[in-house]
């Protein structure tokens, strides 16, 4: 039975097609202004890759913030039960997740099963999420997928005081002009970002598994920093940006049966 | 409305038809009018309010601004037309019509962390919105915010100001206390009315809010019922308002049977408020967005009803016609979202097995930080017992605090817990 889990986050849109539980093919692309169309070119180049056909695509979930906006998608589902459902499949140790996406940022508490027990969100602001990186990736003129190994070659501590977004990156803008190197200044950002998540980490039940998703959890930077300050076993999925797409297409092999 | 009419003939229109009675004379006739299907109690809420606006304007009676814990039994006893600037600001932002009024306040300086629902207010009384009061009362009764918003309007109208600081306590030495301010009360008002204090006239509103009270405890039994008969989502809109401004009043008692009918009805013939009804949920806080928005769409999507919420208890005991004081001091003392939080989770925990309850939503309006404060601890409460409950950040007037896809996505996940326990 061919499925597929559509996650159409703020950043990035991601498609999962799956037979029998079994990953055949994925795709990652930018997520573009025509939500529908985006999904819908996803969708095609992930059955271009796997070389299957469009009906043979029995049940398609979708997820993420613009889930309901994809008319072909045979049910919605929000991204807290896609992550859940997919960190229990690909890591049935896991009890704890922590998102890290482009818009906004959770905690998701899971049970033995993968079914959620409770959740956490970042409130309404871009601090802690995949954005906050990218305006500080573009002050410090930088490519974002540089950020990780640069804050690894970090030496000395720089404490960034801003949460909000705007007000962050002028003082990113005044630490280097005031001579700061740009490897210490990105250590501190994925220090404030890690912070702003803890305080939901905590907030739930501190389990012993806690799978790191999202685009974020691709930063090396952001991955050292969470594992000193959780100091619990960190599941990293081989592809962090599927987690909530794999659950979607799990949930659509669900409805399918 | 802004790229077609310029800002200072959008000010002259809406200043000409908010300061005169007719326009609230037109709004009941044609409100009537427009409305003629809804329901009765609806009606007679739409007539209640825009009559008391309309006899406002036109000073008929002294005009009193209150907060809307002021005991409303004591206005009507002294014959005064209460106005409730909260209440008023719900409606404004109900119409849509609320971000001029914020734009108004926060360009007089009206900080942005001020209650949306005082910044509503005040940029409606700096419009001259509003009718002008004749005095100011207010109590310190859950809002704290409240008490410098009034005391501004006694400022700025140059008006007395009359302040029911409630003790925290619930004692005898409280409840003493209390009852002499009330009594100080009501000599403050007979001295600026010139009206003496009638104890007839008292006894006979505290009467009729003993009759509405019956008729409200008598709604919120039906509404045990599964499934719900009355929607809480429209509960906390226009019933909400004569909880709080018609207690002691005919109209108030005329409204509650009106309101207990259409619930009884529903009840017997077993019409609930969403079809095949599957989650119940239980709404803290005494509030919720007025504006447009999903929320309750999405509980449509879900089968979800609000079956109750926390602000429509009856916490009060039948007044007591031969202590007049007493009763109202006792209910201001009872609130139990006062005082201790233990006092508001044994009621919350009642309420949740009366009313069999699936999950609940705090409501985080922004300007409210007594009740915001306690959210964490009534979840982590619950938790504990296995009852889900999810923290819902917003405000209820300001939309710019909205955002359509995080609230869509909070509610949602939180419906997808409750439908996997089912």
């Amino acid at each position: 039975m061919v499925v597929a889990g559509i996650d159409i986050g703020a950043i990035t849109t991601k498609v999962v097609l799956m037979n029998e539980q079994k990953i055949e093919s994925y795709v990652v692309i930018k997520s573009r202004v025509g939500i529908n169309q985006n999904a819908r070119e996803c969708f095609e180049q992930v059955l271009q890759n796997s070389g299957y056909k469009r009906k043979e695509v029995t049940s398609i979930v979708a997820t993420g913030y613009g889930r309901i906006n994809i008319p072909f998608a045979h049910k919605c589902v929000t991204e807290i039960t896609c992550h859940a459902k997919g960190a229990h499949w690909l890591n049935p140790a896991v009890r704890t997740i922590i998102d890290i996406g482009g818009q906004d940022s959770k905690v998701i508490s899971i049970s033995e099963s993968g079914q959620v027990i409770d959740f956490m969100m970042n409130d309404k602001c871009a601090a802690g999420t995949g954005r906050f990186l990218e305006v500080m990736a573009q002050a410090l003129e930088v490519a974002l997928e540089d950020l990780g190994e640069l804050s690894l070659q970090s030496k000395k501590k720089v404490h960034i005081s801003s949460m909000c977004t705007v007000f962050a990156e002028s003082e990113v803008i005044s630490l280097i002009a005031d001579g700061y190197r740009k490897e210490d200044i990105i250590h501190g950002l994925h220090e404030s970002i890690t912070n702003r998540i803890y305080s939901m980490v905590v907030r739930l039940p501190v389990t012993d598994v806690i799978a790191l998703t999202g685009g974020v959890a691709k930063n090396k930077g952001i991955i050292l920093s969470f594992k000193k300050k959780i100091k619990k076993k960190l599941y990293l999925p081989p592809e962090p940006q599927i987690v909530g797409a794999i659950g979607a297409a799990l949930i659509a092999h669900d409805l399918a049966k | 409305m802004d790229n077609i009419i310029n800002s200072d003939l959008k000010d002259r229109i809406i200043l000409s038809l908010a300061q005169s009675s007719f326009t609230y004379k037109l709004i009941r006739k044609v409100g009537s009018y427009y409305f003629r299907k809804s329901d009765s109690s609806f009606l007679f809420w739409l007539n209640f309010y825009t009559r008391q606006l309309e006899i406002a304007y036109q000073k008929k009676k002294p005009v009193v601004w209150a907060s809307i814990f002021t005991p409303s039994e004591l206005l009507y006893a002294l014959d005064l037309i209460p106005l409730y600037p909260e209440m008023i600001s719900a409606s404004v932002a109900a119409l849509n019509l609320a971000g001029y009024f914020i734009e108004t306040a926060e360009s007089n300086f009206y900080s942005l962390d001020l209650c949306s629902f005082y910044r509503v207010a005040s940029g409606m009384y700096l419009k001259n919105c509003l009718p002008r009061p004749d005095m100011v009362i207010s109590t310190s009764l859950l809002c704290d915010g409240s008490v410098k918003f009034f005391q501004n309007v006694s400022r700025y109208y140059g008006c007395d100001y009359y302040l029911i600081d409630p003790p925290y306590e619930r004692n005898q030495g409280s409840r003493k206390y209390l009852i002499n301010e009330l009594k100080k009360l009501v000599q403050w008002i007979s001295k600026r009315t010139n009206e003496q204090f009638s104890p007839i006239k008292l006894r006979k509103t505290l009467e009729l809010a003993n009759q509405s009270t019956l008729l409200i405890k008598k709604i919120n039994q039906i509404r045990e019922k599964v499934p719900a008969p009355l929607s809480g989502w429209n509960a906390l809109a226009y019933p909400l308002y004569m909880y709080f401004a018609s207690l002691g009043s005919r109209d108030g008692l005329k409204f509650y049977e009106l309101l207990a009918q259409e619930v009884k009805n529903n009840a017997i013939q077993g019409i609930g408020v969403v079809e095949k009804e599957r989650i119940r949920i239980l709404w803290l806080h005494q509030l919720r967005p007025y504006y447009p928005n999903i929320i309750w769409q999405i509980m449509l999507d879900y089968k979800a009803v609000i079956a109750f919420e926390e602000i429509s208890q009856v916490f009060w005991l039948e007044y007591d016609l031969t202590q007049l004081f007493s009763g109202l001091a006792d209910k201001i003392l009872a609130n139990p979202g006062a005082g201790t939080l233990s006092r508001r989770i044994s009621s919350i925990e009642n309420l949740i097995k009366k009313y069999k309850i699936d999950g609940v939503i705090h409501f985080n309006q922004r300007g409210c930080r007594q009740s915001c404060g306690g959210a964490s601890m009534i979840k982590d409460y619950l938790k504990a017992k296995g009852i889900p409950m999810l923290i819902l950040d917003g405000d209820g007037i300001d939309k710019r605090n909205y955002s359509e896809g995080q609230i869509r996505t909070r509610l949602e996940a939180f419906f997808e817990i409750l439908s996997q326990n089912r």
